[in-house]
């Protein structure tokens, strides 16, 4: 299982573009607010919360199937 | 009753929702449960181990770009500075790729974001460096313009850390303001690229280079910028990212490319 959600990770990651990793990396695993991650990117606070709207949509896309498919 | 969105959702998950959502929250099973399932899949990925924002974007733009810069070694290198050679190099980078590609998408906002930037100097002189003459050049030029940058900054470091009388906030204020524009520019192409520590870093520089270029000719307000500067072991920062280029920058192009093997996923 975990296996599996490395690899869907992975797939999910390859499927974000370069500011949707970077804005979702920054704010969920490196817990950066929103405002730090839109200086760092050098986006609005609009264009920063979209690209981490896109990329947690991205992920869940790749994972929730395989999370609701283990026993 | 109107139900929370998707993005209402993620905000509450971040802990960024709103005073409505959070109200909506309490009176609503059904958004509970949806906020529960986002929950699980987002808190497992925790678990997992951190995705690299940079090693292998920046591994698929060099696989990418590669072609297009051998074809390029045979054009004539227009005479420019390197910010303007260096937007123009993405330009030609992403303008044959299909619009709604990742990384064209990632580089056409970057060239607009660094092309708006330079429209806003126009006049100021460019750093020289030397032609581009191969497409592994192109990387290294790029490389050692930044290593240059680099030592620049930390020189102007490590002349506030040791402050003798002989430093003027005047000075280094203007010096600062030098390296600021240049500064701005890597910032975004390592954001762009995906390339986390480096962000970092050159984020924390720019604030010192703005605090910088701002002081007044005031030993106080010097002595603040000298404290926060060591209070962020920005110097160890910088040195720890020049390595990290002049690692890249001396890397054979050989052993670049075995490093991408493993990442054929399409861009």
């Amino acid at each position: 299982m975990r296996h599996d959600l490395n690899r869907g990770l992975s797939r999910a990651m390859g499927d974000l573009s370069a500011l949707e990793r970077s804005a979702f990396v920054l704010r969920h695993f490196e817990q950066r607010s929103l405002a730090e991650i839109g200086e760092l990117l050098g986006l609005g606070t609009s264009a920063t919360k979209h690209a981490v709207f896109r990329a947690v949509r991205k992920v869940r896309h790749h994972l929730q199937p395989l999370m609701e498919a283990s026993p | 009753m109107r139900h929370s969105s998707e993005e209402d959702l993620i905000l509450a998950y971040f802990e960024e929702a709103s005073d409505r959502t959070l109200e909506h929250l309490r009176a609503c099973g059904l958004c509970r449960r949806e906020l529960e399932r986002l929950r699980e899949v987002m808190d497992a990925t925790r678990s997992l181990a951190v995705p690299d924002p940079g090693a292998d974007y920046g591994r698929r733009v060099w696989r990418r770009l590669e072609p297009r810069l051998r074809a390029e070694e045979t054009a004539p290198v227009p005479e420019a500075g390197l910010l303007e050679r260096l937007v123009e190099w993405w330009r030609r980078a992403g303008a044959g790729w299909a619009p709604g590609r990742q990384l064209g998408w990632a580089l056409a906002t970057l060239v607009l974001v660094a092309g708006a930037f330079l429209f806003g100097r126009l006049g100021a002189p460019a750093p020289a460096v030397p032609q581009v003459a191969t497409s592994a050049g192109t990387e290294r030029v790029l490389l050692v313009a930044l290593g240059v940058h680099l030592e620049r900054s930390r020189v102007l470091l490590r002349e506030l850390d040791n402050g003798g009388s002989e430093i003027t906030a005047a000075k280094l204020a203007s010096r600062a303001d030098r390296l600021l524009d240049d500064n701005r520019l890597y910032r975004l192409a390592a954001g762009a690229a995906g390339e986390k520590s480096a962000a970092l870093a050159l984020a924390e520089l720019e604030r010192v280079l703005v605090d910088l270029s701002h002081l007044d000719p005031d030993d106080a307000a010097l002595a603040d910028v000298r404290q926060r500067q060591r209070r962020r072991g920005l110097l160890w920062k910088l040195e720890v990212l020049a390595t990290t280029v002049e690692d890249r920058r001396d890397a054979p192009w050989a052993s670049r490319e075995a490093i991408g093997d493993d990442h054929e996923t399409s861009i």
